[in-house]
Parts: C-alpha cells; sequence; structure tokens
C-alpha cells in the first residue's frame, strides 16, 4: 500500500486501490536495488526518517528497518521513492542514476500497463 | 547539630555570624571571578583567612561529588543510550536537497545536504591524524553549478605539521565531492581549531 | 579498498598513524558533526555526559527514579538545539543547563499541589543527619549536609556551584526573584561550609 506521505503529495481523491500486485512490485524493487552496483541500504524515503540516525538507532536497538521503497499510485501512473546509502568506492550521483534506470527498466519490464509518473531517488548517505 | 543560623545548638555570637555570613559571600565572589581576594582583607581578620581555607576545601569536595557519585554507580548496559538515539531525529538535519542531472523527465534525483557533509567529514577523517568537525556548504546548493565554498573545522592530532595537515584535509575533501557530487566547489577552506591528544593519554597523565 | 584514479587524498596521505577514534574528539568537534547530523558523534556526546547529568540530576532530585527520564529528555532537547550551540567545546556546560531545566520542569510539576513559596524556610532540624559515621568521607559528609539544606536551598546550590547557572538564570528557572535567591544561596553556603568546618 502506498504511504502515508506520499499520499498526501498526490491528493486523496488521485488514489485508487494499490492492490497486491503494487505490493508484489514494492517487494521486488526492494530486492532487485539492493543487488544494484554502488548501493549499500535502502532507507524510506519519507523525509521523517534520517538515514544516519535510523541506522544509528537499528544498530542498538535491533529493530529491522521497515520495507523502504515506497510505491504509491494515482490515475497518473506510479510514482516510486526511496532513500539510498551508497559506496564510496563508485560515484554516489552514478549509483544514484544507475538506480533510476533499474527502477525504470523494472517496471516496464515486470508492470508494462503501468505508466511511471516519477522515481524520487534520493542519496541520504556515501560510504 | 542544626542547619539555620538561629535555630539553636550552636553557641555562636549571631553578629560574628552575620559577619561570616558577609565573609563567605564576599570571598564566593572572588573565587566564582577566579580572583585572588586582596590581601588587605584577609590580614583584617583571622576569621577571614579561616573562610577562605574552608571555602577553598569545600569547592574541592564539591568539585568531586558528582565525579564520585557516578563511580559508585554500578556498571549500566547500554539500554539508556540506545533509548536516547532511538528518539533522536530531525527533518532539518538532512538539509537541502541537491539535485542531480538526469536526461528523464520522470527523474527525481538528489542529494542530501547532510549526505554531503558525511561524505566531507569521512574524507576529511581518512587524513591521518585529523578529525573533522562541522562543516558547512556555503552557496545555493540547490541551484546546478551555482558555485559552492566549502568550510570545514577539523581537529589535528599533536604533533603533526599543521599547514601540510591541513592541504591534504583540503586536497581529500576536494577529490572526495569531484567523485561523488555535481557540485561546482570552487574552494575548500579547512580551519584548524584545535589540537588534540588522544583522551587516554591526556588521561593517563 | 578500491578507489577511482579520481580519488586522490590516499597518494597524499603521510604513512600510517591509524585514524582517530570518535571517542578521542574533543567536544567542539564532536558538537559541530552531531549539529550536522552525525548520530554517531552524538553518540559519543552522550556516553561521555550522560553519567555526570543523571549524578546531577539525582542530586537535584533528591533520588535517582527520575534522573533516566530527566536525562533523556535533556538529550533529546540538545539534539534538536545542537545546530545554535555556539562554541561546542562548552558542550558540557551546555548540556548542564538543559539538564537544570528539566530538572526543575519536573520539580514545578511536582509541586502544583503543594504551598511552594515558602522559599526562603529554615530547615527544620530533624531533617539533620541524625548519626555521623566518624569515618564517612568528605564526599558523603557533603552529601549528608545537602541532604539537609530545604529543596529551594539545595536546588539553587547545585544551580549554581554544579550547573554553573548565574544568579539570574536561577531566578529565572525557580521562578523567584534575586534577592531570594541570594538569599537562599547564602544560607546554603553557610549551612555547608560551617559543617565542613565541623569535619577536620
Amino acid at each position: 500500500m502506498s504511504d502515508p506521505s506520499q499520499q498526501e503529495d498526490l491528493g486523496r481523491d488521485e488514489l485508487v486501490d494499490a492492490g497486491l500486485d503494487r505490493v508484489e512490485l514494492r517487494d521486488n524493487l526492494n530486492r532487485v536495488l539492493r543487488e544494484v552496483d554502488g548501493v549499500t541500504d535502502l532507507y524510506d524515503a519519507r523525509p521523517t526518517a534520517l538515514a544516519a540516525v535510523t541506522a544509528v538507532a537499528t544498530r542498538l536497538t535491533g529493530r529491522p528497518p521497515v520495507e523502504p521503497v515506497v510505491v504509491a499510485s494515482s490515475r497518473e501512473g506510479l510514482t516510486v521513492s526511496v532513500s539510498l546509502a551508497v559506496s564510496e568506492n563508485l560515484p554516489a550521483a552514478d549509483t544514484c542514476r544507475r538506480v533510476f534506470d533499474v527502477v525504470h527498466d523494472f517496471v516496464a519490464a515486470h508492470a508494462p500497463e503501468d505508466t511511471l509518473r516519477a522515481v524520487r531517488i534520493r542519496v541520504s548517505r556515501i560510504g | 547539630m542544626t542547619h539555620s543560623e538561629d535555630a539553636g545548638g550552636r553557641s555562636v555570637d549571631p553578629v560574628a555570624l552575620d559577619a561570616d555570613l558577609d565573609i563567605i559571600e564576599v570571598l564566593t565572589d572572588y573565587l566564582d571571578r577566579g580572583v585572588d581576594p586582596p590581601r588587605e582583607l584577609l590580614d583584617g581578620s583571622p576569621a577571614h583567612h579561616l573562610a577562605l581555607d574552608a571555602l577553598v576545601r569545600f569547592r574541592r569536595v564539591t568539585s568531586v561529588l558528582l565525579t564520585e557519585d557516578i563511580a559508585a554507580e554500578p556498571e549500566r548496559d547500554d539500554g539508556w543510550v540506545a533509548t536516547i538515539l532511538a528518539n533522536i531525529h530531525s527533518e532539518a538535519r538532512a538539509g537541502r536537497s541537491i539535485p542531480l542531472a538526469h536526461p528523464s523527465s520522470i527523474a527525481d534525483l538528489s542529494m542530501s545536504e547532510g549526505a554531503v557533509r558525511g561524505l566531507v567529514r569521512a574524507a576529511g577523517d581518512a587524513v591521518s591524524g585529523t578529525l573533522i568537525g562541522a562543516c558547512r556548504l556555503e552557496g545555493d546548493v540547490t541551484d546546478p553549478g551555482a558555485p559552492i565554498t566549502v568550510a570545514v573545522e577539523a581537529s589535528v592530532f599533536w604533533g603533526e605539521r599543521i599547514p601540510a595537515t591541513a592541504e591534504h584535509i583540503r586536497a581529500a575533501v576536494e577529490s572526495a565531492l569531484l567523485l561523488h557530487t555535481e557540485l561546482n566547489v570552487v574552494a575548500v577552506n579547512v580551519t584548524v581549531t584545535d589540537v588534540h591528544l588522544r583522551r587516554t593519554e591526556q588521561e593517563g597523565r | 579498498m578500491t578507489l577511482s584514479d579520481r580519488s586522490a587524498p590516499r597518494q597524499l596521505d603521510p604513512p600510517a598513524v591509524a585514524p582517530f577514534a570518535l571517542s578521542d574528539a574533543p567536544d567542539g568537534i564532536l558538537a559541530g558533526r552531531a549539529a550536522d547530523g552525525d548520530a554517531r558523534a552524538f553518540e559519543v556526546l552522550v556516553r561521555r555526559h550522560g553519567p555526570l547529568m543523571r549524578a546531577y540530576a539525582t542530586r537535584m532530585m533528591g533520588g535517582t527514579s527520575e534522573s533516566d527520564d530527566i536525562v533523556q529528555e535533556s538529550f533529546i532537547t540538545a539534539w534538536e538545539q545542537l545546530p545554535t550551540l555556539k562554541d561546542g567545546n562548552a558542550a558540557r556546560a551546555w548540556l548542564m543547563r538543559i539538564t537544570s531545566r528539566k530538572a526543575i520542569d519536573r520539580i514545578r510539576a511536582r509541586k502544583h499541589d503543594e504551598p511552594l513559596h515558602d522559599w526562603d524556610a529554615e530547615a527544620p532540624t530533624s531533617q539533620s543527619p541524625a548519626h555521623r559515621v566518624e569515618v564517612a568521607s568528605q564526599r558523603e559528609r557533603l552529601a549528608e549536609a545537602l541532604a539537609g539544606l530545604t529543596p529551594p536551598q539545595r536546588q539553587s546550590w547545585l544551580l549554581r556551584e554544579v550547573g554553573g547557572c548565574s544568579y539570574e538564570e536561577i531566578g529565572e528557572q525557580l521562578g523567584i526573584p534575586l534577592s531570594t535567591v541570594r538569599g537562599l544561596l547564602a544560607r546554603a553556603r553557610r549551612t555547608l561550609v560551617t559543617e565542613m568546618e565541623d569535619w577536620r
């Protein structure tokens, strides 16, 4: 299901029922994006989750983070959002673009009936 | 034993006590300012000397009161630290959003200012004998291509040559920013704010 | 670690000296980093100053039951306000002031139902320690003497001598006039110093 902060962005009447395929798409993206070269971690893209703090709190409390990739859908199409921690060994901006490409290609291949409206990728941590 | 000047139990002249009270105040004021009380004041009365001795001794005990409280505490697990860290968050710390270029119109790619500051810290820390402190990105980072000046503070290990170390930090920060970001960095200014020892060595001395 | 060619700093590094542990860093560096969002630097500050803040809160409150909460609230406030801290090397005094405020907030809340304004009253003689152990350390005796003060005297004294607050700040925090602060501190100091004299 879509995330509350994204729902606000889209406006309530634009929302359509996401359905199981969205959840599947989200879960798949969570898995696939972790394998992209240079990606070391994925964070919830909601602005309230400050990546570095979340990481430290997770280490100390042992609480696993929530599924970080958010897939929101509206009549105009899908919006995919995620924040990244990236490796310092590869140029961070390139890693960010690579993630965009993977999202773009993955949605085109696995959800061809959907239109991608926006892909928001934010690098929150490097190294 | 009494805790008041007039509740009895102590055979002291109340007038002398009021004078004591005044001298304690006066001497405390000198001690607070880190100034030696004037000789004339101390030589005015033997009681003044005694009061100063008492105050100095008393302050010494005061200064160790809490550290001894801490020493008397049983060892604690990390739970209290975890609770605090689990409760801190702030959107503002992520800072400004720095856009990253992409030809696609649906791409909304960015890097947080906080990520760039973290990168600067890591790059500077990797220079041996240094730790980076505060880091500022001066200029409009939200405008692609705008000139940006980076200002970092650093603490340098005692014995390192400061100008050379500052130059290492500057070069390391600059190349990290060049590698990872699309910022138009026009200058990296390093300010060495202090020179330090390892804490364990300091405490051992 | 493999770094690309554009990453030159390694080549410039002077030969191996182990990098500093963050726990070695001075407060100013840690405060600057924490203000920039470095939670690890904040963690070092928490570990470094938390125990003192807790001991202070315990003395202020006259018991440990609320001190963990006070320390926690203080650090959460500190995290939020760190970007406004001008001199990071004064972090300890700054943290102690925040702790003062949090403790006083609780004392005021606690006093809500009680008659509050007998501020400058004398401690009843019954509060004086009844028994003295000859071998008690000076610190234990100071602790005893402190416990014998009235709560406003004890709080004012701790705010001044341990928390480093000015007379004005104490008046503000306790909600009492400056003249009352002076009176409280004078009585507290005299009682404590006089008792100290008895210890010799």
